[in-house]
């Protein structure tokens, strides 16, 4: 076997899922790719959780209870020990609360979901189908823009009609015009 | 630094009181396709007032900004350029010299609402240039066909094209179908709102209106209807607001659709006059707005403001600017508003009036609380860490939001006053003294903040483009009403989708257009 090879057969994932699909990664080809992120082989998920005790350590990773610890179903595809959190958006979090991590609307050492960057403040709501029913629909509030305008440009269009002009003089010039004797400016004689 | 600016206003202002008017073409080519500048009163009072704005904004942004040390060279450079983009725009003459300044102006905006690198920003920097992009598309059919003319001459362009004149005008001034940008803009820095958001880049639009004031006869009526539904939408959506940068936001919009409203009066020089005076108050509102900001840590909720009495300078600039943005008596915006309004004396349309004052009746609510928010005891914070170097251009804009509607207002030409009924010219005070009390009575759920759904509507561009998780952002002037943003969901992505290629299209088609014609 090559180098990375022998890695993955080491590595804690190897132990978990269908015997296939151990066969799978053993002749499955190994893609080297280079990632601008930081990573640290600390933060690799523990093997999937087997006995209690394995459970209770996993949970206390976590920072979970261990009533509370539920990891995902080990069908292959599990990532390890790492638990299956609820998901929610961040904006059922109190904003205004003093969170360590203020972006993140998180505390240090909270357990964070497996897409935690899925469901940051201003991004995906899982949840949104459960109120996006109580939006007004598009075409309504169209409709009601479209009123709105219309119908004050038609009341002032019925208005012209009506408009009321205040009294003024006719505009005086300092000349004779068109018969009309109007004020001279001229100086008075003597 | 920024003292420099304020030495240009002055030489600007001192051109711009003799009485020169220079055409300056840069080059021609063809004999058709030419280049020009036109230097006139109204372009250098412009420049001088902009010179003003610019170096209270080089102050300002140095003190708000002053712990982003890395990126503020770079911030202060796309200002410079947004600058000279605008200054291009205003001694513009021709079609060609119009466009540059225009298209730069758009660009460098959406750089300046982008900075902050937080999805609202990124959103908002979309929604803006989109908006832009909208008028750009306009403007490119009407280059195809109108360059051979000059901008500012008497020469009838045909209902068709003023009628493209005016639509390209709407979107980049925020007039009302395209009014949804203005308020997403101000996930910029509020500097850059100060500078962009209340003097220039809004009244582009309403700039070359002015310009070509001689030829809008026609649609007078189309004007004062879209003015009106502006002001009236600006001011019903700021009493509605909690975030403070977004009542200022709407108070701007409905001083635009003053601004286009006056010019369907007889007078064009008054809508000019009221730019000038807006600009100067709106960025001393901004700048004071900034101050409320700083101490609140930068959140902008409007709930936890309050200027200390240690701190009576920023309260009483803030007082200051708010009640010349009423109309009170005799300060800056009494002129410019009360004589615009007696231009419409001469007759009546009933709804107009209707409309008109209730929008005075909002502005003065919404300033009410404005001020009720500035001056309260319960949140009560302190600004510590400044020196007059800091503050000394409020006095100036200060000074200018007080005295330039006195001075300007004996020298804008065509002054009529018109001397009626004491129960019309009165009227406004009735409605001003109104409106402070009303905002002492207790509605729940009165008033909304969507203008006319045009929020969700105008701009379906989601808050969720960027992709990267460690984006950390320190100083950022984060919106408080995340619970009603836009969210993610398959729908919204489509409309995304078909807005770029709107957007495209356009672009596209104005460039067939061009290279066909030429």
């Amino acid at each position: 076997m090559s180098a990375s090879l022998k890695v993955l057969a080491k590595g804690p994932c190897f132990s978990s899922g269908l015997f296939k699909h151990k066969i799978l990664r053993l002749v499955s080809p190994t893609v080297v790719a280079r990632s601008a992120s930081y990573w640290d082989h600390d933060w690799q998920p523990g093997p999937y959780p087997r006995t209690k005790e394995e459970r209770d350590r996993a949970a206390k990773r976590y920072g979970l209870l261990p009533e509370d610890y539920e990891p995902f179903p080990d069908d292959g595809n599990a990532p390890g020990d790492y638990p299956n959190l609820p998901a929610y958006s961040a904006h059922h979090r109190d904003l205004f609360a003093n969170y360590e991590h203020r972006q993140l609307t998180r505390h240090y050492g909270e357990p964070m979901h497996i897409n935690a960057e899925l469901y940051r403040l201003g991004f995906v709501d899982p949840n949104n189908a459960d109120y996006w029913h109580w939006r007004m629909p598009y075409w309504k509030q169209l409709l009601l823009l479209v009123t709105a305008v219309a119908s004050v440009f038609g009341l002032l269009s019925i208005g012209n009609r009506y408009r009321y002009f205040p009294p003024v003089m006719a505009k005086q010039f300092p000349y004779d015009k068109k018969g009309q004797k109007h004020y001279l400016f001229e100086p008075a004689d003597e | 630094m920024g003292n420099i600016f304020f030495f240009f206003s002055l030489f600007f202002f001192y051109l711009g009181f003799s009485n020169i008017s220079v055409n300056f073409k840069v080059f021609e080519f063809n004999s058709i396709f030419s280049f020009v500048f036109f230097f006139d009163w109204i372009s250098f009072v412009f420049l001088g007032v902009l010179m003003v704005i610019l170096g209270s904004v080089v102050y300002f942004s140095c003190y708000y900004m002053g712990e982003e040390l890395i990126r503020g060279r770079g911030f202060i450079f796309v200002v410079f350029s947004f600058v000279v983009a605008m200054g291009f725009l205003i001694i513009s003459g021709d079609w060609i010299s119009l466009i540059i300044g225009w298209d730069w102006l758009g660009i460098t905006s959406f750089f300046l609402v982008c900075y902050y690198n937080s999805d609202s920003s990124w959103s908002g920097g979309l929604k803006t240039y989109f908006t832009n992009r909208l008028g750009d598309g306009i403007f490119l059919f009407l280059l195809s066909n109108l360059f051979i003319y000059f901008i500012f001459s008497n020469f009838y362009l045909g209902t068709f094209y003023l009628f493209l004149i005016i639509l390209l005008s709407q979107t980049k001034s925020a007039q009302l179908p395209f009014s949804s940008w203005l308020p997403a803009a101000m996930a910029a820095p509020t500097p850059v709102s100060a500078l962009v958001h209340s003097s220039t880049l809004v009244t582009a639009g309403v700039y070359i209106l002015i310009r070509s004031g001689s030829i809008l006869g026609g649609f007078n009526w189309y004007l004062g209807g879209v003015g009106l539904l502006t002001l009236f939408v600006g001011s019903f959506s700021a009493c509605g607001s909690f975030d403070l940068k977004k009542i200022v936001a709407f108070s701007t919009l409905s001083h635009l659709g003053f601004m286009v409203m006056s010019l369907s009066s007889v007078c064009v020089d008054y809508s000019f006059f009221h730019l000038i005076v807006h600009a100067c108050f709106k960025a001393l509102l901004f700048i004071s707005v900034g101050m409320l900001i700083l101490t609140n840590n930068h959140s902008q909720d409007f709930r936890q403001v309050g200027f200390s009495f240690n701190n009576l300078f920023f309260i009483w600039v803030s007082l200051v600017s708010l009640t010349s943005l009423c109309g009170f008596p005799f300060f800056s915006g009494f002129f410019s508003k009360d004589f615009t309004l007696e231009m419409f004396f001469w007759s009546f349309n009933p709804l107009f009036y209707f409309l008109f004052f209730f929008s005075i009746f909002f502005s003065v609510f919404y300033s009410v609380r404005l001020i009720n928010a500035i001056v309260s005891i319960q949140w009560s914070n302190l600004v510590k860490e400044y020196s007059i170097f800091n503050i000394f251009y409020m006095i100036f804009l200060l000074l200018s939001s007080v005295v330039i509607g006195v001075v300007f207002s004996g020298w804008v030409n065509n002054l009529q006053l018109i001397s009626g009924n004491f129960l019309f010219k009165f009227l406004v005070y009735f409605f001003l003294l109104g409106g402070v009390l009303f905002f002492y009575q207790h509605f729940n759920g009165l008033i909304s903040s969507s203008i006319f759904f045009l929020d969700s509507l105008g701009g379906g561009i989601p808050n969720n483009l960027t992709n990267n998780f460690w984006l950390f952002y320190n100083n950022v002037d984060q919106g408080v009403l995340p619970f009603f943003s836009e969210r993610l969901s398959a729908e919204n992505f489509m409309s995304f989708s078909k807005v770029i290629q709107v957007n495209l299209f356009l672009y596209f088609w104005g460039f067939f257009i061009i290279f066909y014609f030429f």
